[in-house]
């Protein structure tokens, strides 16, 4: 089973309302605007209301796949469920969400700037390098927008300049 | 940067620096299936380092 396989998973979750919306993030949604790269795991923003429905979606997801560490492989494609709201970056991501067509399935994909904004957040070896890899393709305006709105103490900024060495 | 470096040539070294260039920008303007399918197969790639078949001696 491969990764457009666990898209069309989750377009159905979506239409028997068991997600109620859902966004593709880190390395995987990255690849929409970069080159391909190899990352462990497919990251799936979900949008719920509570704990429970977070649970019943994540319980769900497990009658089709095993859980492993923090992900549930399905089929062969280990995926990273989480909420949306733990992040607001990912939070507003969704507002600003593309869409892409995979194999046959129209997926939302979190935007450039977002992406980068989110690997700041986290800051992890592995976000770091993906700060280089989005930075080629950012939008600077939009990106100025984000630190604005969502980087309120400039902790993204600064880590901005620091790993790139350009003024944010 | 000197004529010669190292035995490979100014002219080599940007035609090889070129090249990359247009196979990067031609990777990033693939469609998003195409890219998922190379990870997968990146990923299948991983797997297979991870879990190696192991072949026992057969005994005789």
């Amino acid at each position: 089973m491969a990764i457009a396989d666990v898209l069309r998973i989750f377009q159905e979750l979506k239409r028997d309302r068991a997600v109620r919306d859902y966004i593709l993030f880190g390395s995987v949604a990255a690849m929409a605007h970069t080159r391909p790269f190899y990352t462990r795991d497919v990251d799936i923003g979900v949008v719920v209301a509570s704990d429970k429905e977070f649970l019943a979606l994540f319980n769900r997801l497990t009658t089709i796949g095993r859980v492993a560490g923090h992900a549930i492989v399905i089929g062969c494609t280990p995926v990273e469920l989480f909420p949306v709201d733990i992040s607001p970056i990912i939070q507003d991501a969704l507002g600003h969400a593309l869409r892409r067509r995979v194999a046959g399935v129209f997926v939302k994909v979190a935007p450039p700037e977002h992406l980068l904004l989110e690997a700041l957040r986290v800051y992890c070896s592995q976000d770091k390098a993906r700060v280089f890899l989005l930075d080629d393709v950012v939008d600077r305006q939009k990106l100025q927008d984000l630190f604005r709105r969502l980087d309120h103490d400039g902790t993204l900024r600064r880590r901005y300049e620091a790993l790139t060495g350009e003024t944010a | 940067m000197t004529e010669h470096s190292g035995g490979v040539t100014k002219r080599l070294l940007e035609r090889l620096l070129n090249a990359q260039r247009r196979s990067a920008e031609k990777e990033r303007k693939m469609s998003y299936a195409e890219k998922l399918r190379i990870l997968d197969s990146l990923m299948e790639q991983q797997r297979q380092v991870k879990m190696p078949i192991v072949r026992h001696k057969r005994e005789v």
